[in-house]
Order: structure tokens, then sequence, then C-alpha cells
């Protein structure tokens, strides 16, 4: 496990200090991509799970108005493709960072690079309560329940948001507990569950289009 | 400017191309003659007829002509069957499911068809702007997905163009207004051209551009709008002349021609007279219709319209109070009832500052010259409009990339085997939102080869989307524990292969070579036809200002002339047509002989 800081990155041209690790806004170049390069260093913005969305698109805007391969159409081809791969980085890490839970798995991969966590394991009482809710979906499925499974829906929605809520707590107190193990196995097992009610929300969705 | 990138439409209807120069903005060539082509071809032996030219052909050889070729790029033969049967021209299945159009003995791609429009496009346009080009933007339909963008992509490059961007044509009329320059909200951009209506809704948000939704009707258009006004006329004739007949070509081309008239007046004007002129039949029926007439006969196709912009508002999950801003594209929205019914639908004036014909073309240009280089203050995020996966266990589609993911973009997933000792994994790609590949598009199909035998289950086999900047799609296959990497050989499903590609390029080129020949052939024979008729005129003259000799050996040469005129050969013609005029010179030269001179002198230079 290694502590995730804001790196800080400068210029292979002109030596200034970036704002983001794929373009220097001082003397307007490209910067190769470096191995140290995160989505959060991409957007320029610091590696943790309170990201302000209007900070977050504003950044996205701002970096991508001069990566974008639009403007690199007449140059150089080591240059076009510099900045088709800076802008894919850049995208993947827009819809990466925006996305709550896609936000906490990125960042626990970060922070636990050679831990393996289990992806099955959830917790404990929420697999009971996940066999009673998948037993009632199954009936309401098969009986056609379309009231049954937009009650359903909405169950399974709060439960996401309960699960969301809970995100921003337990990475706070990641950096203030002495043991962040037992923290960060926590969080894992959130977002394990977090995959296993995405799939039977799935499972609705598919109901409601067919 | 360092760059010329202009921006066409290449419409079902209409095709025309656009460009930035200082003054800003405009459709290429002057007003009287712009660079501006109805979407019709017709064969006319080895040769195509574009354009207005291929117009009178329509009619008097329909089995010859081709039109709506939009509506068949980059589809398969099954799914177009409801569409061919409406169509006056024969189309076949070809290879792989693709469609081919049949006129005479030959027979076309979609992507062929559309390359020709797009080459008298690119042939005109270079015309106007006195130098060579190659690159354009070429919109599209928002709806059309991966292998209807890569067949428009495939016709350009056959027309010898570089398509460096293919954007959406909604997107493109917003650029035209500026509409960029908003931080955020909706726009409608309601599209009713000649046979088909689109309504799509856009999300503004900062510089993004996002296609949230689209809906359509793709049988809907201006040629109802004549239908409705020549049904009007039939009725009024028939008031009064029950037993004429309404079939007569003649008078349906009477009808039509009145029809079209009208719907322009009444554009302009509270109310016009028109009179049937049907001189074979001593009729000449005079009326008047009111635009609020007219009105009333629109209403019901309005209606449908408007239900298709509500379904495209339900789909958004929005409501008509959230549109901010309506954009009107295509020639019908020039009807006033149209614009009124739409601002009475939306509760607000639509924009109508720029000419809807142009408007998707201007958009087009306006993107071609950022893309140049000529300006750098706006940017246009394309996404993925549909989302791309791969056929995974029991027909189920694997989404790799969701719809709306912004471009250029690199997804991969991890799959493996479901046998054991499995060598080789089919890769099934495909685009769409249903769960089942069945009710998805298929883009193609490739082998990953060379997996060392393993159980079912082990292989760690990551599949790699790559969508670029131009939306072209790659997929590759990757199997992390033996190192096996595809051998991949994506098979367009709708599409053409590069060889395909490559051989219909070399033979529209050895097409060029023989349509000049045969051009300069015509003009030689006609330019010989000429000088018999001189030399005939005047033989009068010859025979007082000539030796006899000098009379035989025109003889001779006219006989020559003459033979070599049913060769084919339009330089051999040349050089025998030269060596009479050398033997006429003399007759040329005498003073007598002046008028023949001059006469000679404009017909065979």
């Amino acid at each position: 496990m290694s502590e995730v800081s804001s790196k800080s990155f400068s210029c292979e041209g002109c030596g200034a200090k970036l704002v983001s690790c794929l373009f220097c806004f001082d003397c307007s170049s490209l910067q190769s991509i470096s191995e140290e390069s995160d989505y959060f260093s991409a957007l320029g913005i610091s590696s943790e799970f309170d990201v302000d969305p209007d900070l977050l698109e504003e950044k996205f805007q701002h970096i991508a108005s001069e990566l974008h391969p639009d403007f690199y159409l007449n140059s150089t081809p080591q240059e076009k493709r510099l900045s088709e791969r800076a802008s894919t980085l850049l995208n993947q890490a827009y819809d990466t960072l925006k996305d709550p839970f896609k936000r906490a798995d990125y960042l626990m991969s970060l922070k636990c690079k050679n831990v393996k966590w289990n992806d099955r394991v959830l917790p404990p009482t929420f697999l009971q309560e996940m066999f009673t809710l998948q037993e009632e979906l199954d009936e309401m499925l098969e009986n056609q329940d379309q009231q049954g499974l937009l009650k359903m829906r909405e169950v399974l929605e709060n439960r996401f948001q309960d699960l969301e809520s809970g995100l921003l707590p337990s990475f706070r107190m990641l950096d203030s507990v002495e043991e962040p193990e037992t923290v960060l196995e926590k969080l894992q097992m959130n977002l394990n569950a977090e995959r296993y009610l995405r799939r039977l929300l799935d499972r609705i969705k598919i109901e409601e289009t067919t | 400017m360092s760059e010329t990138i202009i921006g066409i439409d290449l419409g079902t209807t209409n095709s025309l191309a656009a460009l930035v120069n200082e003054d800003g903005p405009e459709i290429i060539g002057p007003p009287e003659d712009p660079c501006m082509i109805p979407s019709l071809l017709s064969r006319n032996g080895s040769r195509w007829l574009v354009g207005e030219e291929a117009r009178e052909h329509l009619i008097a050889s329909p089995a010859n002509s081709v039109y709506s070729v939009k509506r068949l790029m980059g589809r398969g033969f099954e799914e177009l069957e409801e569409e061919i049967r409406e169509l006056p021209y024969q189309v076949e299945e070809a290879q792989r499911k693709l469609v081919k159009i049949r006129i005479g003995e030959e027979s076309f791609t979609p992507q062929e068809l559309s390359s020709v429009i797009l080459s008298r496009i690119k042939q005109k346009a270079e015309t106007h702007l006195e130098k060579p080009f190659e690159k354009a933007v070429i919109t599209v339909p928002a709806y059309f997905d991966d292998a209807q963008r890569q067949a428009t992509r495939d016709a350009g490059k056959i027309a010898g163009l570089d398509v460096v961007r293919i954007i959406n044509e909604p997107t493109a009329a917003a650029i035209a207004y500026g509409l960029d320059e908003k931080k955020q909200g909706y726009v409608a951009v309601y599209d009713l051209g000649g046979g088909t209506f689109d309504i799509s809704i856009l999300e503004l948000k900062g510089k993004l551009f996002k296609v949230v939704a689209t809906h359509g009707d793709t049988r809907l258009g201006g040629d109802d709008i004549d239908r409705v006004l020549v049904n009007l006329f039939q009725k009024s004739l028939l008031e009064q002349y029950p037993d004429l007949d309404l079939e007569d070509p003649s008078c349906r081309q009477v009808l039509r021609k009145t029809a079209e008239e009208v719907k322009i007046a009444l554009s302009s004007s509270i109310e016009t007279e028109y009179t049937l002129e049907l001189p074979d039949k001593g009729i000449s029926h005079k009326r008047i219709l009111t635009a609020e007439e007219l009105n009333l006969l629109l209403e019901p196709l309005l209606k449908r319209t408007f239900e298709s912009c509500s379904k495209a508002l339900s789909d958004a999950g929005l409501k008509k109070s959230d549109i901010e801003e309506v954009v009107l594209v295509g020639g019908s929205t020039l009807v006033p009832a149209v614009r009124k019914g739409v601002e009475a639908f939306f509760g607000r004036a639509p924009h109508v500052a720029i000419d809807p014909y142009k408007v998707v073309a201007i958009g087009a240009a306006i993107q071609g010259h950022l893309l140049a280089g000529g300006r750098r203050d706006f940017l246009l995020l394309d996404v993925v409009p549909l989302a791309l996966g791969i056929e995974t266990l029991g027909g189920t589609f694997s989404k790799v990339i969701t719809a709306n993911t912004s471009l250029p973009a690199e997804e991969s997933e991890v799959f493996t085997t479901h046998v054991d000792q499995q060598t080789s994994i089919e890769i099934n790609i495909y685009q769409g939102e249903r769960e089942l590949v069945q009710d998805c598009r298929s883009l193609g199909q490739f082998k990953l080869r060379g997996i060392p035998p393993m159980k079912a289950g082990f292989p760690l086999v990551e599949v790699s989307f790559k969508v670029d900047s131009n939306g072209l799609l790659t997929v590759s296959a990757f199997e992390k524990r033996s190192g096996t990497e595809a051998q991949i050989e994506v098979i367009p499903s709708h599409g053409l292969t590069q060889m395909e590609i490559d051989a219909i390029m070399e033979a529209s080129f050895e097409h060029a070579v023989d349509d000049f020949n045969r051009r300069q052939l015509i003009e030689f024979q006609q330019s010989a036809e000429r000088v018999f008729k001189g030399i005939e005129l005047n033989w009068k003259v010859a025979e007082e200002v000539l030796s006899e000799n000098q009379r035989l050996s025109i003889r001779k040469q006219m006989d020559v002339v003459k033979q070599t005129m049913t060769t084919d050969d339009a330089q051999i013609l040349k050089a025998e047509l030269d060596n009479l005029g050398d033997l006429t010179r003399p007759l040329a030269d005498s003073a007598m002989g002046r008028a023949v001179l001059e006469e000679l002198q404009q017909q065979n230079p």
C-alpha cells in the first residue's frame, strides 16, 4: 500500500510547474505521457475523493480545448498521436472522476496498488438482504408485476444512495486513522455491494425496455 | 489560412458545399451558380449524369436513374426490404449482405453512387475556388450508426476526398447559428427536408455538444406538401370536368409544377392565384388559394412531426419548456405554416436568419475552418452515439464503450473461453443499446487465433475498443496468459473492405480516362460534321480557286475523316481533321473563301 499525494509535474520544455500533466499552459506544449501520470494529475486536481463537480467540469473543458486533436490536424505525426493519446486519457479521467463509484474504485486502486482485494466479499447483512430482494424480483419478473417492479426499483435506488453517501465519510476517515486497513476493507465491501446492486437494477431496466 | 477544408452536406435530396472565407462562411460559387446539386444520378452509356442534368433522364428513363441513395448507405439487404419496395430502381443483395443498385448490366454500391455526387461537388468547388483541394467535413444524420458513417467516409475516399471529420447535421446547424457560444442549455433542431423529417435534441454544456435524443419519420417531407396540393387541384378539376384523366402524364406534370409554384408563392404572400393550363384538353382552370387554406391542409402533416418531437422530448426526459433554442433546417421549413406550427409547439420563435437549405453545410464549413487552424474559440466534443461491444455467451451484448462517451475513447474488457482446449475465439462486434445482439447492429467480426489449449474459463482475453477523434473504430484482442495477439482482420458487415475501395477507385480512374476520351470523340465528331457542311456549302468557290488535284485530295481526306469517325479513338480523329484543315487552307486563304476560313477557324481550332 502506498500513500497517495498530489504529484507535481514540471514542463519538459520550459520547466514551468504544470497544472495538468498533459499540457503546459505556459509554453503551450503537449507533454509526453509519463508512468507517473494519473487521472487526478491529468485533470489538475488533488487526489482525494472529495471532488467539486463544477471545478471538475471547468478543468476538463479548459484542458480539453488545448489537447483536442481538432487543433493538431496540421501538426507533426508525433504531435497528432500525442494529442489523440492525451485526449483519450483526459476523457477517461473525466468519465471516471465524475462518477462517485468509479472515482472511489479508481482511488482505491491507486491507494492499494499491491493489495489484491477480494472482489466478492460483501457487507455482513447485505447478502441476506439481497437474497430476499432477488427472490422477490424473480417472482415479480415472472408475474410481470409492473407495480412491484417500480417499487423494487425505488428500494434499490435508495440503497444506492445510502452506499454513495457513505463513501465520502469513509475516505475522510481513511486520512485520519492510524490503521487504514479496516476502513479500506469496508470501502471495498461497499464498492462490491454497489456492483451487485447495479446488476439487479439492470435486470429491472432490461425488463422495462423490452 | 494554411489549408482549405470545405464543409459538405450530403443530403437525401440535395447536396451542397460551403467554405469559410474572409467574409465568413458561404456556399461555394456565385449566387447564380452555387455549389449545390440535387442528389440525383442517371447512367447514360458508361458515364454519369449528375444533379440537374440527371433530372430529365429521371422521367425519361427511370430504370437508369437513382435518387435517395442516402437511405441505403451502410445498410444491409434484409433491413431495407420495405425501403426497396418503394424505390423505382433495382436493389439487389451482394456479398456480405451488402446492397447494390443494378443499372442495366452494371451494379453499384451506395458508396460508389454517393461518391459520384461528391466528385461532382468537388469538381464544381474546385472550378469556383480555382484550386484543387482534398479535405472536407461531411455531415450525417445524428442517428447514423458506425456502419453508415463509415460508408459515408468511404464514399468520400472514392471521390478523392480526405474526410477529416464526420459531424452530425443538427450539431452543424447549431454551430452555424453560433449556439456554441451559449454556456449551456437544450437546443431542438427541427429538420424538414424533401423526403425526411428529423428532430434532434442537443444538450449544450460548455463546449460540449451532445445529441441527447433524436426521432424522425423517414417518409415525411416537402414532397408530401406538394402531394397535398396536387390532391386539392385534382379535386377541384374533377368538380368541373368529371371525365378528366388525371393519370395522364402531362396532366400530372402540370399539377406537380403548379403545386411547387403555389407553395413558393404562399411563402411570401397571404394568397395566390394559380391557373392549371391543360391546352391539349382545352382547359384553363383558374383558382385562388389563401395561406390560411394551405395551413389547414398541412395540419395533419405537421401533427405527425410534432408527435415525433414529443417522443424525442420524452426520450430525453425533458419538457417543452426546457428547450431554450429552436433551429430550423431543410427547405420545407420555409413554408410559413411550418414555422408558425413549430413556434406554437415549442412556445418560442425559431432561429430563421440562415437559409435552412444551407445551414448544415455552413456549420460543416465552420468546423472545417477550425480544423484548418483558422480559429480555436470553440470545440466540438463528439461522443459515441450508441454503445459498442461484443457478443458473449447466449447472444448477449456486452458493452465495452457506453453511449455518450467522449471521443477519442479507449476501453477494454477481459473475457474468457467457454469450451476446454479452445484455441481460437471469434469476436463479433456490435453497436446498439439493447441487451441481445440480435437487436443490435453488427459491425464486423474477427478471430483471435493461436491461443494455447487451456481449460475453459482460464484464458484471459482482453478486448480493446479504440475510437479516434474522427470516430474510426479499431478493435484488438490480446490473450494475457499466453501473450497471443489477435490477427485482426475486421470484416465490415455492411461496409467495404480496403481492397474493394481500392478496386472501385482504380475502376473509376479508368472510367475517368474513358469518359474523357468519349467526350472528346463526341466533340471532334461534331466539329467534323460542321467542317463537311462548310466545305459542301463552299464547293462552288473551291471549283474556282482550287486545282482539280487539290479538290481531289480534299475529297479523299473527307473520306478518311468519315472512316475515323466510326472508330473510337479521339486522337486519331483529331489528327485526320487537322490534315483536312491543312488541305482546305488554300481555299480559306483565297479572298472568296474568307467566309469559309472564318467558319472553319471558329469550328475547328
